[in-house]
């Protein structure tokens, strides 16, 4: 669930952060849109309308999705049906917005309409055209004017074949864009209203009585689609950043291996993100810069940009790449010094909500995007939020920009760490639950020994018959854990095997995963902490531990120097360690909270 | 829901939220025109979940009449 309160932490003390307009009530709108134009300074962006019906709402409504796109606006309201009259005296705007509507040419035009007689019908046109040029004319200084394309649609959703409504609107289009003011932009209203629906677009009893055609959510719907234009003048997106596995293809590369990643246009599940990939293509065919930023084996996601033969995008479209096990806010603020922009031009997006979340937190001046969890549902996703990158122009040096700044990309910058990771741990509310010997894990137990790869000391294989006998052995403790956070659970993530000596003395850690799923977040810490803290319990003086190097699991290779253990032996097979218990320093990580299971509780031989 | 009217009002006519709700009626108080009117109607209806009925705006020209409506129109539902 994206965030919907207004403050959030951002590692250094709490904003105000971006509010979307559908989720607040009018009232609401009103009172922030008052206590941010009190915040913002600096240069006036005037915007003023001019209608020929009632408008009121979009004032509120305009000013305040601007202002929370950082842009100091004021909107001005013309007087009512003073179209032409208005345009002489705007001398002082930045942008001037139209609503020009068929519904109000004249008193009742679109009933009137069906009565009139052709020649009446092309005065009517001739009459409105003349206005027209002579509006654009006189607005012909203002930077940017927007003007509402004429519709039909109110009145005519439900007649099959085209009536006079339609041909006087469709002719007043053709010319409105015909005209070559460079200064004009020309909006679509259809479709705001077909997002909204015609029903819900217009409120008939305001019409009636006020002359206020259009609803609430037709304006917010409405603002929401003109708002890439204002962040075209320097604040539209530039740069967008991809996590890999479940973001630009199906699966997990680590542990799925390039066969078992799916993102073929021909098969179900990687049909979405073969479909994502293409409109990623798209954009940086735009200019949009692309990047990634993973947490996995670099040579692993290298392997699938080179090697897999249903990738759209292939290493020369990625400007920079940070795969690495880092915290991804960290990896976003070196690719952002390295592009040498602003965060505000980032785009991320990511599958893990924990991930997406800590971005948003820790950075956020960065828009987040999340994959949805019902994967039909991405390519609309993706198309929907196209819109933070538009320019309204494309040039051959937007194409070049690219090719730009992946030479001025320089690698391996070292960057000072931000202290608030620990922060944003906190406010996850973690959970751990510990399980020991416990009957209904070996199921899980076992399939994480044979999937897991990354997080893995030895990568060790076992069947259930292996865990079952284990969890019943004098010899064997069998610890895993479950985990959660506010965002909800992750179900049986870590595993350990102890392996105990016959007088109980010496205990030896067979097996130490954590599944990938739960990375990041010292779970494992805190996990092996307690592990170590019970053998104390148990009386055992010595620990043994052992890390068995493969392909796939480097990030784990100082795991146990961290921790405190010597190492004993080193060879190119692995390296095995040794502590004694007492020598253990207890890292006591306060943030995550550990339960014990309701069945825990059988002690060792 | 006289707090939540209160504070609505204080959004709607741009007011310090301590006012005094009995000095804010249409005929005496210069901010609410035809068109604050209209915003006052949208945000009540957004605010409260009701509509009125075109009849009933007239009746809606001081803090304590829309006070009066609401609640009433709150028990119908």
């Amino acid at each position: 669930m994206p965030l919907t309160h207004a403050l959030v932490f951002n590692g250094k003390g709490f904003v105000l952060t971006k509010q979307k307009l559908s989720l607040m009530g009018y009232a609401e709108i009103l009172a922030e849109n008052r206590l941010l134009g009190e915040q913002l300074s600096g240069n006036q962006l005037i915007v003023r309308v001019l209608s020929n019906i009632v408008v009121t709402p979009i004032k509120e409504l305009l000013e305040y999705e601007l202002r929370r796109n950082k842009i100091n606006a004021t909107v001005v309201l013309g007087e009512y049906d003073n179209i032409c009259q208005n345009s002489f005296e705007l001398s002082d705007a930045n942008v001037v917005l139209i609503f020009w509507d068929v519904t109000n040419i004249s008193e009742s035009f679109p009933s009137w309409a069906l009565t009139m007689d052709d020649s009446t019908l092309q005065q009517v046109e001739e009459k409105v055209l003349q206005e027209m040029n002579l509006v654009l004319h006189n607005l012909r200084n203002v930077p940017v004017v927007l003007f509402n394309a004429y519709t039909s649609i109110l009145f005519n959703a439900t007649e099959v074949s085209e009536n006079a409504l339609d041909r006087i609107v469709k002719a007043l289009n053709n010319h409105l864009r015909s005209l070559q003011f460079k200064n004009l932009r020309v909006i679509d209203i259809d479709k705001c209203i077909a997002q909204v629906s015609v029903e819900r677009s217009v409120d008939w009893r305001m019409w009636h009585t006020s002359k206020m055609l259009y609803s609430i959510e037709f304006f917010t719907a409405y603002v929401q689609h003109v708002i890439p234009v204002f962040r075209s003048h320097g604040m539209a997106k530039k740069v967008l950043i991809f996590d890999c596995d479940n973001t630009l293809w199906k699966g997990i590369i680590g542990e799925d291996g390039l066969d078992g990643v799916e993102l073929s246009k021909n098969s179900k599940n990687g049909r979405p993100f073969s479909e994502v990939q293409a409109l990623a293509l798209a954009l940086y065919r735009k200019g949009v810069i692309l990047g990634l930023c993973s947490k996995n084996e670099e040579e692993d996601v290298d392997e699938v940009l080179e090697k897999h033969p249903e990738m759209i995008l292939r290493d020369e479209h990625f400007s920079v790449k940070r795969v690495n096990w880092d915290s991804k806010a960290e990896n976003l603020q070196q690719i952002a010094k390295e592009l040498n922009l602003g965060l505000d031009s980032f785009v991320f997006i990511d599958d893990s909500e924990f991930e997406a979340s800590l971005v948003e937190q820790m950075l956020p001046q960065i828009e987040v995007l999340r994959v949805p969890k019902l994967l039909y549902n991405y390519p609309q996703y993706f198309r929907e939020h196209m819109n933070l990158f538009w320019t309204g122009t494309h040039t051959s040096e937007d194409a070049v920009r690219t090719l730009m700044y992946k030479q001025q990309a320089v690698r391996e910058q070292e960057e000072a760490k931000f202290a608030s990771l620990e922060e944003y741990l906190k406010s996850l509310k973690l959970a751990l639950t510990v399980f020991c010997d416990s009957p209904k894990t070996v199921a899980r137990v076992a399939q994480l020994t044979q999937k897991t790869n990354q997080f893995n000391l030895t990568t060790k294989r076992y069947s259930e018959v292996d865990i079952n006998s284990f969890v019943t052995s004098q010899n064997w403790l069998v610890y895993a854990f479950s985990m959660a956070d506010h965002f909800g659970d992750f179900g049986l993530t870590g595993v350990a095997l102890i392996n105990l000596n016959p007088s109980g003395s010496e205990a030896e850690i067979d097996t130490f995963l954590l599944s990938c799923r739960v990375l990041g977040r010292n779970a494992e810490i805190k996990f092996f902490d307690f592990i170590i803290g019970q053998l104390q319990q148990y009386s055992v003086k010595i620990i043994k531990g052992s890390y068995i190097p493969t392909h796939k699991n480097a990030q784990v290779m100082t795991f146990y120097e961290a921790r405190g253990f010597n190492v004993v032996e080193d060879t190119a097979e692995g390296k095995t360690y040794q502590l004694g218990t007492a020598d253990y320093r207890c890292s006591s990580i306060e943030y995550i909270q550990l339960n014990l299971d309701n069945e825990y509780g059988r002690a060792p031989a | 829901m006289e707090e939540r009217l209160r504070k609505l009002f204080s959004s709607v006519f741009q007011i310090p939220a301590d006012y005094a709700p009995e000095t804010v009626a249409m005929d005496s108080f210069s901010e609410w025109d035809s068109l604050k009117h209209l915003t006052l109607i949208l945000a009540l209806e957004k605010e409260f979940n009701i509509q009125f009925s075109e009849d009933e705006f007239p009746m809606l020209d001081s803090f304590s009449s829309v006070l009066s409506l609401i609640r009433s129109k709150s028990e119908e539902k």
